[in-house]
Parts: C-alpha cells; structure tokens; sequence
C-alpha cells in the first residue's frame, strides 16, 4: 500500500512528527536561545549523535582541520616566498604554502 | 598552525564553494578568516566537505583579481590593465548602451548563476527585465533549473524531498559522498541508519551504490526508459495511490495507454537491466513510502530530459507522495520575506521582448514562453504571476544564445556579462561558445579568478567571495525556509559583490528610481521588513528562520497548472506543440568510428564545476584530469593505467589520464567536468589549457543530442571513442 493510502490516522502522526521536528529545527537556527529552545536543542543533539564507531561522518581531513594562521594566509597572498616551506609545487612553484591542513595524497574517495 | 590560544570570533557562514549552501562557522583572526568549519547546530552536524575547509586559502590566492582590469591588446592577448571602478562601470554602461541603441536590449545577454555570486537578490533579472533584455542563460539550464520548470508543468513547483521521514530513497545516477553533496550523503546515512531503504540506478558501481539496497546499472541515458518500466509495474501490480489519482491527477488513462507500451521486456533491453531487478525496485518505492526521488543532476542532461523529469514527477504523483511528511514537499516561499523572484519584476518586460527569448520557437520547455501557461495558475495558488524557481522558469537557451553570438541568426547578440560563471567552459560545444565570444563588442566577466571566460574578456571585475560579504538565502524557491550568512572578513583589494556592480550600472543607464537601495543591507532591510526588524537584528536572531510548513496544501487551493491537478498528460506542453505525454526516444543508430558510450559532467569531490584547481592542496589530491574505463576497454584499445589519452567525439577532443577502474561498466567511457589548469599560459591559444582539457569541447548539440522540449544538451550516453596519446603530445 502507498503512502497517501496509508490509514489517516498514520498520515495525522507523521504530520504532528513533522511539526515537532520543525520545532526542533527552529530552535537550533536561533542565535537568541531562551531555555526552550537550548532545551529543544540539547534533545536533538543527544538524539542526532551518533554512537563512537558507527559515525559516518567522521573523517581524517575534516577531523585534522586546524585551520590556518592569518599572517601566514597574509604572506600567501602576498604571493611571498618565504611561505613555502612545505614543499616545493610542480604546479606553483612560486605560490605554494606551509598548510596548516595534512594533504592526503593516497586517500582520495571515489568519484 | 593556527594559534588555538587566541580568541577567535565566530561568523556564521554559508559556503557557496559548490551549489549545496552548507551552514558552516568562519573563526576570524586579525581580521581574517583563520578556519572554517562545520556549525555547531545539530541538524547539520560535520556538514562540510574540503571545498569549505580550504575555502580562506582559495580566496587569499595570489593570483586572484583583486582591483578592475580592462584589456588593452586584441581581445583574448591577455593584455590588461588596472582600471577603478568608476572608470569601468561608466564605459561598461556607454558601451551597452551602444549595443543596445545597435541591435536592441535582446543583443545583450547574461550568463550567471546566482549560487556562487550570492547576493544577486533578482538585481540582474531586474536590471535586464527594466531594459527589456530576455536573453539571461546559466548552467541551472541544465542542472537543477529545468527541473523546476519541467515539474511545475506537473504539478506547479519544485518539490524538495522530506529526508527527515522519508523511507525510501531513490538515487537515479548521483552520487552523494563525504567531499560532495556532503548534507545529502549525510541525510541519507542518516535515514539508511533508521532503515530506509536506498536504490541506487547508475551504470557505473558507486559508493552509493555499494550502499544500496537494490541498485540498477542501467545504460547511461535510459532512464526515462527505466521509469516507463517503474510505472508498468505500479499499474500493472495496482501499487499506486488510486484516491489520489482519481481525485487529483487528470491524464491517468491516456498515461497508463502510454505506459503499456513498455513490457519489462522492452524495458530490459533499453536499460540493460534485469527485469526481475526492476520489478523489485518499482516494488520497493512503491510499498516502502513515504519514498523520495531527490533532484538528480543526471536525469537533467540527458536527450529525454523533459520526459525522464516528468516521469519522476509521474511516480512521486501516482505513488501518493507529494507534499506528506516523508515524501516530497511543495514549500512554497517564505510568507514573510521579500523574494528574489518578486523583486526580479518578470512583469516589467514587454510581451514582444519576451518573444524575442532565444530558443522559444524551437525549445520553449524554460522560457517566458514555456511557461506563459502557468502563470495564472501560479497567481491563484501561490499568490504571485512570476515564481522563477531555482532561477530556472523563464530562461533563454543557452545553445540558441551562442549561436546568435557566433552567427548572428535568428539577430545579432554582440554584449554578454558573465558573474561567476565560467561560460566558455560551463555548457556545451565551446567551439561555438568561443567564436560568439571572439565576435562581441563588450565582453564583462565578474570573477575571482582569470578564468578561461574572463580571458577573453573586455573588462574583468573583481568579486567578493561568500567570506566576504552578507547573504540572505531564500534557496530560489526550494524551500521556504530562509538562512543567513554574516559577513565574516572584509573583501580583499577592490573586490565587489555583484549587486553593487547591478545597481552602479543601473545609475549609471538611468534606472536609479528602480534600485532606491544603496546596499545590499538596504536591500535586505527591505526584504525582512515584513519580520518587523532590520536585517541587523534579523542577522542577529536567526540562523535559520522557518515558517509553519504545510502538508496537503493541494486540497486548499489545487495544484498550480491549468487544471488545477497534477498533469499526467500535460496541457501546457500540448499547446506548445508537444507530445503531452512522457515518451522514450531511442538512441540514433550507433556509429562504427565512435562505439563507446560517454558520460560526461561529472563533479571530483576537491572542485565544484570549474572551480578550486588553483588550490595547492586540492591539486596535489587530484592533480589531472582522470578518465574512467573497464579494463577490458583499456585492454582493447590499447591503453595503460596512469597513461594519458584522448576521448574523441564528432566535435572535439580532451585529454586526461587513464583510470582503469573495477567499477565502470563495458563500454562507458567517463570524462570529469570543468578542467582546466590556472597555471598554464593566458590568452585565446591556450586558454589556460581549456584547449586541452575542457570537457565542453566533445559535447554534441545537434538535434539527434539534445532534449526536445528544452534544447539542452546529451551528455550521459554520447557516441566517443578513446586511443592513447603518444608521449610527445602528453602535456
């Protein structure tokens, strides 16, 4: 049997479930929280997190981002040679940078 | 490294590195964005992608424009020089209206697309419309665009799928990973971890794929075939929504009739698909709902693209899924924000202007005309004549824009301003895209970086980045919830964002009364209004700002198309001339000299369309382009893994290194999209190895390749061949 021909009853719960979902997003998008809204927002992180060891999301690259120093970024721009400590660049050899950001040359996923 | 013990302020920001708008935090340091990365609500946990993470080093490029530049020698000789602001924008207007005085407002065309400029908010569509200029064209003609115009044929809006429910998910040949798409491989995951099922049609073994629950290899470009297929199933089995079906959909005869011709047999031998295997999956979406075919790219580059789109549509209609929790919702815009769509006055052009849209004789699907049909309906359902969703309803086409470009037929278009949007690169055949370039008399590029388009520019200008500037996101549409993104460092050099540029040269040609908004914050000052705050305090309160969401608005006010109902067998594309129903065109016979199959547009996950390949890190990751096939190919043809090669078509060729890959089907051949190398020499000869590397090149455009109702151009299934490349051509 198809969605819409479900019985209404389950329809009228999906739709209060959605409501209360709605609820939740609305909370966790505002700046200024009142205790409802960083209440709402501890239940919907508490139940979004996932258990260690099964998150999906997890990732060396994005894990390992530290960001980058300003006055390097800076001297990068100002296309200044001392900023490439690194390693020299086939393709730049003028431009490239000190990364603050691990260049995992071997784990590239698939396209 | 980044000092951890100074104190960072936080901005949050909407990355606009690719087309998704992840919510992402901008830490800021000395004045500069130090870090970027993923916000801290939970709805939208580690949603970021290396696009993102690397986003403060790609705009603090050495090479990128920095102040107005103005081109001195022959055009594409990749001789400039530095011009203000003031001295540009005064001669960039002098000249259009040169052009215009000339050949008429329709010899002047834009080529854009508002996610990477971000702060358009209708300002180009406005400025055109006010001039009477219908020839705007951007890459949403082929991705994610005619998808809206096509659906609001059926059912009169762009649905946007209800992941957070949904328990099934349908995949028709995109593929969602951690680097790409990051909130949707994200959602998926999610919803696959509370037991939805995912199905997965890709002619090629996937990381979704691999994840599926039942995936189809169908042959590259059947896929309005495969839904032919889907819907003799649902009929057949009688699987689909009959209240629905009777009470809100009218064609359903005429469509079933239509359907019949397509045994699972036939549409075995189409898709190259098991019949068992598709019977399973129709099942599968069917009974396993509410179910969701989220907007795939793919379906909308294809020669059947008008007809596969509708068939999605067709199943979401017939299976009861439309606007229910789970299922795909019609949002509708925000209620209380002005957006982009009004303030871009489709009303203000003359109806003989509008007629004058290029391609609206041949291929309306898109066009003011296309859509002419829909209008009061629109007004009737969602309160307003004009709804331009994903920018993407009253487009010229781009094929027919190049042409008048290059040939001046059907009349001459001699001024084209291209924002954030490689144009030479971005659609298909650039050879006819460059000799309309080459024959301009104004050329405007608005960019970050001297990209092969800007190359041949008259005036390249310098735009801001989405670190730079405040974004206000109403999503075109999609959805009515609306987001913000706070200015997170001041733009570097004399870099602009692209309203500025609109309302400077709309000053300048005397429209000034239509733009009273010095800023882009008067501007928004003006669309929050309805909150009864400033946009300051807006900014300051949300960062997410929802309404209340509606399920089954249908049964208050219908559905937005002539009939007021989902249009099985469509009205309007029958008063265009069309076959009302979805149909299945089959392949041209094949062609000895070009036996393989090529798919083409594909995104690697470190670059997003033509974007990034100037970022060290993200280079060193992918430094070359790849190209995809079997190893019995390579071994046929002679060819060596890591070796480079060319891929031939009728109309051009491109270069790139064999990857001889245990996921590829026999007989396909897969080429990345958007290459080209920031490094490599300036000017028209090599086009920064656009030449060598652009994808644009090998793709047809001639009838036998493109879609009917729309114009668009074939890109999963195009005749190719592959032969290795001697070393002495090798780059």
């Amino acid at each position: 049997m198809s969605q819409a021909a479900a019985p209404e009853k389950l329809y009228r719960q999906r739709v209060r479930r959605a409501r209360f979902g709605l609820r939740l997003v609305r909370s966790a998008g505002r700046k200024r929280r009142g205790w409802l809204d960083r209440f709402l927002t501890r239940l919907l992180r508490r139940a979004t997190t996932p258990a260690p060891g099964t998150d999906f999301m997890r990732d060396e690259l994005v894990d390992a981002n530290i960001g980058f120093d300003p006055a390097d970024l800076e001297r990068y721009q100002r296309g200044e040679a001392d900023v490439c400590r690194r390693a020299s660049h086939r393709w730049f050899p003028s431009l490239c940078c000190r990364g603050s950001i691990r260049a995992f040359a071997d784990d590239r996923a698939d396209t | 490294m980044a000092d951890r013990s100074e104190r960072a302020s936080e901005k949050s920001v909407i990355c606009a590195s690719c087309d998704i708008g992840c919510q992402l935090i901008a830490e800021v340091r000395d004045g500069r964005v130090a870090r970027v990365r993923a916000s801290d609500n939970p709805i939208m946990r580690d949603n970021i992608c290396m696009k993102g993470i690397y986003a403060p080093k790609s705009f603090a490029h050495p090479q990128r424009l920095l102040h107005p530049l103005r081109r001195v020698g022959a055009r594409g000789s990749a001789q400039w020089e530095r011009v203000s602001w003031n001295d540009a924008l005064d001669d960039i207007a002098a000249r259009l209206q040169r052009v215009i005085d000339a050949y008429g407002p329709e010899g002047f065309a834009v080529s854009t697309s508002q996610w990477n400029t971000s702060t358009e908010s209708g300002a180009g569509r406005r400025f055109m419309n006010l001039l009477g200029a219908p020839n705007w064209i951007s890459g949403v003609a082929l991705c994610a665009g005619n998808t809206a115009a096509v659906n609001r044929m059926v059912y009169g809006w762009f649905p946007q799928p209800d992941y957070s429910a949904t328990r099934c998910i349908v995949l028709f040949g995109h593929n969602p990973r951690r680097h790409s798409w990051t909130p949707i491989y994200n959602a998926i995951r999610r919803a696959q971890g509370r037991g939805a099922k995912l199905i997965v049609l890709d002619p090629r073994r996937s990381e979704s794929a691999e994840r599926a629950d039942i995936w189809l290899p169908l042959r590259a470009g059947s896929d309005a075939a495969m839904c032919f297929g889907w819907l003799k199933v649902i009929f057949d089995e009688e699987l689909y929504d009959k209240a629905f079906v009777r009470d809100w959909t009218v064609g359903f005869e005429a469509l079933r009739r239509r359907v019949d011709e397509f045994p699972l047999a036939r549409v075995a031998q189409l898709t190259g698909v098991d019949p068992e295997q598709i019977r399973a999956a129709a099942r599968l979406y069917a009974t396993h709902g509410p179910s969701v075919i989220p907007w795939t790219p793919i379906t909308d580059q294809q020669r059947n693209s008008t007809s596969a789109i509708r068939l999605h549509c067709t199943l979401r209609a017939v299976t009861g899924n439309l606007d229910v929790p789970g299922g795909e919702m019609l949002h509708g815009l925000n209620p209380d924000i002005v957006a982009e769509t009004d303030l871009e006055l489709h009303d203000q052009i003359s109806e003989t202007q509008k007629a004058k849209q290029l391609g609206a004789d041949e291929h309306p699907a898109f066009t003011y005309r296309g859509m002419a049909a829909l209008t009061e309906p629109t007004r009737r359902v969602w309160g307003r004549p004009y709804v331009n969703l994903l920018m993407g309803s009253y487009m010229a086409n781009p094929s027919a824009v190049f042409r008048a470009m290059a040939d001046g037929v059907p009349y001459p278009v001699k001024a084209l301003f291209s924002l954030g949007n490689n144009t030479l690169m971005g659609f298909a055949d650039m050879q006819t895209i460059y000799r309309g370039m080459m024959n301009q008399d104004l050329i405007v590029v608005h960019e970050h970086m001297m990209t092969p388009t800007a190359q041949l520019a008259d005036y390249v200008l310098p735009g801001d980045s989405w670190l730079e500037r405040r974004q206000l996101h109403d999503a075109w549409g999609w959805t009515s919830i609306v987001r913000i993104s706070e200015q997170a460092m001041q733009p570097p050099g004399e870099c602009r964002g692209v309203y500025d540029f609109w309302r400077s040269l709309a000053v300048r040609m005397g429209l000034a009364a239509h733009f009273p908004w010095p800023t882009i914050e008067a501007l928004y000052d003006h669309r929050v209004q309805r909150t009864g705050m400033s946009y300051r305090q807006f900014e300051n309160t949300y960062e997410w700002y929802v309404p209340p969401i509606e399920h089954r608005k249908y049964e208050r006010s219908g559905f937005a198309t002539p009939s007021g109902k989902v249009e099985l067998e469509s009205s309007v594309l029958a008063d265009l001339g069309f076959d009302p129903l979805p149909y299945f065109r089959e392949d041209p016979p094949p062609d000895p000299a070009f036996p393989l199959q090529l798919f083409m547009g594909v995104r690697e996950d470190e670059y997003f369309q033509t974007g990034q390949r100037h970022i060290p890190e993200l280079r060193r990751r992918r430094p070359e382009p790849e190209i995809f096939v079997h190893a019995d190919d390579a071994q046929h043809y002679g060819l060596t893994h890591g070796a480079w090669v060319a891929v031939e078509t009728p109309t051009g060729r491109v270069k790139g290194k064999l990857a001889v890959r245990s996921d590829m089907p026999r007989r396909l051949v897969r080429v990345p999209h958007g290459w080209w190398k920031p490094e490599m020499p300036q000017g028209r000869e090599t086009l920064s190895g656009a030449w060598e590397f652009s994808d644009a090149q090998i793709t047809r455009d001639d009838v036998d390749y493109r879609d009917r109702e729309q114009g668009i151009p074939h890109l999963k299934g195009l005749p190719c061949r592959i032969r290795p490349l001697a070393a002495e051509t090798t780059p």
